[in-house]
């Protein structure tokens, strides 16, 4: 019986080495969505409306979507790297928030500048996320 | 305000992540072209004189933040690979244990 649970002890201690990533198609999913939603602002900016209520309901949209990706990653046992990478977006995307609604309105120039923020912030997440197999 | 020295940015940026990036994984390769561009892109724009000079400086302030994002990246394309090895190795560990074990409960 000792042996018995001393067997079972060692194999979970070997399966419990094995934390590195694990492949979930639903934050894929979330990710792409929270990634489509957050270009539809600066395409939608293109037509030249730029102003900070237009927006608000989709900003808090992506808000919550990566909130979800983060929380998830908490409760799916994510490498460090992930979180980092959830954290960085997560910040990204309320500095981005928060400077429009800070201005109410953007111009051209700014509102493409902020289009290549966001894509520099989601890119690395979502590339991590594709690496996973 | 200063002006920004683009070049001295990206350089500094550029050296992190080919210290990072790991030749041998197809992903990193792919990934550090594509934030280079990236990055040259983000950083030429911030020397756009139609940018509010504070706007600039706080987007300055995430650059560590992105470049922080883009190193993590490699970390989880390297991470992919150990596991992949790991897998091999804890399965393999698992069997000659479990032929042991086998041994041991058919002698008791």
């Amino acid at each position: 019986m000792k042996k018995t649970f001393l067997f079972i002890a060692l194999i979970a201690g070997l399966l419990s080495c094995n934390k590195y990533t694990v492949q979930s198609k639903v934050q894929m999913d979330i990710l792409e969505r929270a990634y489509d939603n957050a270009k539809s602002i600066y395409t939608q900016m293109n037509t030249g409306n730029r102003a900070y209520p237009v927006y608000e309901s989709t900003y808090n949209l992506v808000a919550l979507q990566i909130d979800s990706v983060y929380n998830n990653d908490l409760s799916r046992n994510s490498n460090s790297a992930l979180l980092r990478e959830d954290k960085v977006l997560i910040k990204v995307w309320s500095a981005i928030q928060n400077y429009h609604r800070g201005r109410g309105q953007l111009n051209a120039a700014t509102a493409e500048q902020e289009r290549k923020t966001m894509e520099s912030a989601f890119t690395p997440r979502l590339k991590s996320e594709q690496s996973i197999k | 305000m200063p002006q920004i020295n683009i070049k001295e940015l990206l350089d500094a940026s550029v050296d992190a992540l080919k210290q990072a990036a790991l030749p041998h994984i197809p992903e990193a390769a792919g990934a550090l072209s594509f934030y280079i561009i990236q990055n040259s892109e983000r950083l030429a724009g911030l020397a756009d004189p139609d940018l509010d000079p504070e706007y600039v400086k706080e987007r300055l302030a995430l650059e560590g933040d992105i470049l922080t994002s883009q190193l993590a990246s490699f970390e989880v394309f390297g991470q992919r690979l150990a596991k992949d090895a790991q897998d091999a190795t804890v399965q393999s560990i698992i069997t000659t244990f479990l032929t042991i074990l086998t041994k041991f409960i058919i002698a008791a």
